[in-house]
């Protein structure tokens, strides 16, 4: 049933995305309601797995971390620490857990940093960074590998931002385009080298405990 | 027939020696078994073998089998026990999952498949059943140690299970609040398997006890042939008062003054009104009053840890504070590391402290993989160590057992005569002390707020 | 009013401001939805309001910039410049802006109004579906300002045994003992939840208060107000 409920929130998305290109007049709507449809896609895809309630308090504590993470750094613009940890629960935890920490981060944070219609597109931004850092596991061993990735995840993270804003509420030309990418580049700079200097400084740390938590919920019974 | 049976049961911790077993007994329905014993002696391990915790939740090494109701733990997850057994686990601050009272009572009424029309009226009954109706709306985080502990066992009667396993269900709880659970419980008429340290008044209840020491049951009888044997073999279990035959010496200089103290959280509802409280050299006082009353505010007030919002506050030399609930703010990754944060590292005055607690052995544990009674212990020492001049300790016999709170009684009245003064916030008449100040809470005669003499 | 219903009827203000093609019911939109935040207490409703008209300034201001319309009156002529092209501000251009800006500020003010006056906890209790999703956002949400107290415990526990923290680096001691001591809640947690049947079977909910005249009301107005948007406006 999930599969479907999956299946039904994708096409919705992806004919609201061909609206979209369409009728650009209603991009903003369009897009809006893309978003929406696809984070639904991505939470009908987590109540499909066998989510156990280990899981469960694993993935809520790890975005409650970022999502506090996020509020003791809002007075810096741009620096937070919820890319790091995002990334790294997806390379410790694998893609629909780490997605599922980016998107309920992104919400939860905004419950104290403020609501907007942001609010879905960083949920998808941040889900999307925990997915590809779950999908690009192997590659992302490394202490250097991995904070290159998240410089690399802090400017598309940037980017989706950036364009939605522009696609929905300036005029679309490549010179509002440009405009809004300029504007975006101080915060996104702060962004990429704050989650480079995090990676570095934390990451092993933070892989470290969180696949010590990962083993310790894997939990091996010998049956004498 | 047995309505649960654990047969040749024995049990290890992942990377441990063997905690449990081999242990075999059976349950008949409607007994109410108090499960007895020395704190770290396995009695929470050999309740979450009834409800399959151990092995599954926890892992590690599992021999024998456990049957409840005929179901198999070996086959059946605890979730799908979780109809027929209901526990509710010593520490109340680390099992709630809502964020409101009544939703986290009836969270397992829902999970169970109970049909929507019979779920509020049981949550109304079992909170009724516990005396925190008022509770209803509350948020959780937000309750008193003992509130919280109340709505814990709400929402395990409120599944009305045919096996109850409660791991020291009153910790927490005012003797008025214990004794109004107890008698819920015996109503119940499930089987109950109660875990306690304080036996006296389980002792009224209990139609069989279970003595465990090291793992193993020791002694499994009725109540009436366990009392003997307790009195022959462990007196201390059933005739818990601690002997203060050494008197204090005479009170010295003043430590601690307050005067006119008033905090409320809420302001519509009133909490400490105008409290006077002076404490001397030498003394220990112990601070008592109904669950909810603003103990634990007055204790942080006195250490210095919170300011009042009237009054005034005269303090002498250093405070030492430990919370209600210690096993929540572990700081290191050893116990020995944890003890030496107060006093710069000093490894030989910090081992001394963990002998002096019994946790010797602990040194090198990891605080989190000690039982919770050991936790606690761990945390005196922690704020012992450094000696301050005033200590205050808020609930500190939770988990632990009549000789523990001998050792503990006694190691305060040194502490004390050596020209100190202690402030023991306790619902338990058992630590001796020198003074006994009660809160009291609107409905009683006394005004709010104002210490009486007890 | 019920969370769900009133949340529903936030959302078709929101898609109606992005439906509406005048600017003057696109204003009307706005102003109602501002007048709804005006109800929040005053200084929580600040960031929100600031964030929300802020936004549409920027859009207001910089767009008219951004591109050229071949019609309208020409009000300001600037120099040409590369990438960018002829800097100039014609009415058609400003209007557009203006358009634009409005819609951006009132979908803003429609989730402003959300977080502001609705109890999430209360929405995320009556989800009756996604129910595991709605427990982990609900798990994190308090999980937030959980943190911050237990931080305030931890400090307290440390200065409780006679240790002062100095600077932020005597705070930063703390953050690891708080991230793996929350980690171990969330497993104490998870054990509670088994021992509750989580995850047992087919769960039932508990009958929420059944919705008022009121409820009913929003829930009929929402394809009104969406519809009356499109077609209209
Ligand atoms: N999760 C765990 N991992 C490893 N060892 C553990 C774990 N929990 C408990 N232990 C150890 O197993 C032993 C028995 O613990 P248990 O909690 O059953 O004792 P208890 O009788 O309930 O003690 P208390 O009265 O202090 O609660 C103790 O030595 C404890 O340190
Ligand atoms: N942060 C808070 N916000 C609102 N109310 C609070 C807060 N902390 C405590 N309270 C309330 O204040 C009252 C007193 O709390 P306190 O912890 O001092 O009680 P206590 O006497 O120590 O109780 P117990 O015996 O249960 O530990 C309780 O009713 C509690 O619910
Ligand atoms: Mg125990
Ligand atoms: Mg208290």
């Amino acid at each position: 049933m999930p599969s479907r409920a999956v299946s039904i929130c994708a096409g919705v998305a992806l004919s609201l995305a061909a609206w979209a290109a369409l009728d650009p007049a209603r991009g903003a709507l369009a897009v809006l309601l893309a978003a929406f449809a696809v984070v639904a896609a991505g939470f009908a895809w987590l109540e499909g797995g066998t989510v156990s309630a280990r899981d469960l308090t694993l993935v809520a504590t790890l975005a409650g971390l970022a999502a506090a993470g996020r509020v003791l750094f809002a007075p810096v613009p741009g620096v937070q620490p919820v890319t790091v940890l995002v990334a790294g629960s997806g390379v410790a935890l694998g893609p629909r857990k780490g997605f599922a920490v980016g998107a309920i981060a992104a919400l939860a944070s905004n419950f104290f940093l403020g609501q907007g219609p942001h609010t879905p597109w960083q949920m998808l931004a941040w889900g999307g960074c925990g997915l590809a850092a779950g999908l690009a596991k192997p590659l992302l061993r490394g202490r250097l590998a991995f904070a290159a990735a998240t410089v690399a995840l802090g400017f598309a993270f940037g980017a989706v931002m950036d364009v939605w804003l522009w696609y929905g509420f300036y005029p679309h030309t490549e010179a509002a385009l440009l405009a809004r990418l300029a504007a975006g580049v101080p915060f996104n700079v702060a962004h990429a080298s704050g989650n480079l200097v995090l990676a570095l400084v934390a990451g092993p740390e933070l892989r470290r405990v969180l696949e010590r938590f990962d083993r310790r919920s894997r939990t091996e019974v010998v049956w004498a | 027939m047995a309505l649960a049976e654990l047969h040749e049961v024995e049990f290890a911790y992942p990377g441990a020696e063997r905690t449990l077993g081999p242990v075999s007994l059976a349950l008949e329905p409607g007994e109410i078994v108090a499960l007895l014993g020395p704190s770290g002696s396995g009695k929470s391990t050999l309740l979450r073998a009834f409800s399959g915790l151990v092995p599954h939740f926890h892992g590690g090494r599992f021999a024998g089998r456990a049957v409840v109701a005929g179901l198999d733990t070996r086959t059946s997850r605890p979730a799908s026990l979780a109809g027929t057994v209901a526990s509710v686990f010593q520490d109340p601050e680390d099992q709630v999952v809502m964020t409101i009272v009544a939703n986290e009572v009836a969270f397992g009424l829902e999970n169970l498949g109970t049909p929507p029309a019979e779920i509020w009226p049981r949550v109304e009954r079992a909170l009724a059943d516990v005396d925190a109706l008022h509770l209803w709306g509350r948020k959780t985080v937000e309750l008193s140690g003992g509130e919280l502990q109340r709505v814990c066992l709400a929402s395990a009667l409120a599944l009305e299970p045919q096996l109850l396993l409660l791991d020291e269900p009153t910790s927490q709880l005012d003797p008025d609040a214990a004794t109004l659970f107890l008698a819920a419980v015996a109503r119940l008429g499930a089987t109950v398997v109660l875990s306690e340290q304080r036996a006296g008044r389980v002792l009224e209840l209990a139609t069989r006890v279970l003595f465990v020491e090291h793992g193993r049951v020791l002694l499994d009888a009725p109540t009436a042939e366990a009392r003997g044997w307790l009195a022959a073999h462990r007196p201390r279990w059933t005739d818990a008062s601690v002997d203060s035959t050494q008197t204090s010496t005479r009170p010295g200089a003043t430590v601690l003054r307050l005067r006119g103290v008033s905090h409320r959280y809420l302001p519509a509802v009133p909490l400490l009104d105008g409290v006077e409280l002076e404490l001397r050299r030498g003394e220990i006082v112990a601070l008592e009053g109904p669950n909810g009353s603003g103990k634990t505010t007055l204790a942080r007030i006195s250490a210095g840890l919170l300011a009042p919002q009237a009054g005034t506050i005269e303090r002498v030399g250093r405070a030492g504070y430990l919370s209600q609930d210690p096993g929540r703010y572990v700081v290191r990754e050893t116990a020995l590391a944890e003890v030496a944060l107060a006093v710069g590292g000093h490894e030989r005055r910090s081992q001394a402290a963990l002998e002096a607690f019994g946790l010797g052995h602990a040194a090198n544990r990891h605080p989190r993989d000690l039982s919770s009674g050991e936790r606690e212990r761990l945390g005196v020492a922690a704020v012992a160590v450094a000696e301050p001049d005033l200590l205050v300790l808020d609930e500190p016999t939770r988990g632990l057992d009549p000789d523990r709170k001998a050792e503990l009684a006694a190691w305060l009245r040194a502490y004390a005569d050596a020209g100190r003064a202690v402030l023991l916030v306790t619902h338990d008449r058992d630590l001796p002390a020198d003074r006994r100040i009660g809160l009291c809470v609107e409905s009683t005669q006394a005004p709010l707020g104002v210490p009486v003499a007890v | 009013m019920s969370p769900g219903p009133a949340a529903a009827l936030l959302a078709a203000a929101g898609v109606a401001a992005l439906l509406a093609d005048r600017i003057w019911g696109v204003a009307a939109i706005a102003l109602v939805l501002l007048v709804v935040c005006l109800r929040a207490p005053a200084q929580r409703r600040s960031v929100y309001l600031y964030g929300a008209i802020s936004t549409g300034i920027g859009v207001l201001v910089l767009s008219p910039f951004l591109w050229s319309s071949p019609d309208g009156t020409v009000l300001w002529q600037g120099p040409t410049i590369p990438v960018v092209g002829p800097l100039d501000v014609t009415t058609t251009e400003l209007a557009e802006a203006a358009l634009n800006a409005l819609r951006l500020t009132a979908l803003a003010l429609a989730f402003s109004a959300y977080a502001l006056l609705l109890d999430h906890d209360r929405l995320v209790a009556a989800a009756g579906f996604a129910r595991r999703s709605a427990l982990a956002v609900a798990l994190a949400t308090r999980l937030v300002p959980s943190l911050e107290r237990d931080a305030a415990g931890l400090a307290e526990a440390v200065r409780g045994r006679g240790v002062e923290l100095h600077g932020a680096r005597g705070y930063a001691t703390l953050l690891s003992p708080l991230v793996a001591g929350s980690l171990e809640r969330a497993s104490s947690l998870a054990e509670a939840m088994e021992a509750r049947g989580f995850g047992a079977g087919l769960p039932t909910r508990a009958p929420r208060p059944p919705w008022a005249r009121a409820d009913r009301l929003a829930l009929a107005a929402v394809p009104v107000i969406v519809l009356g948007a499109a077609l209209w406006l």
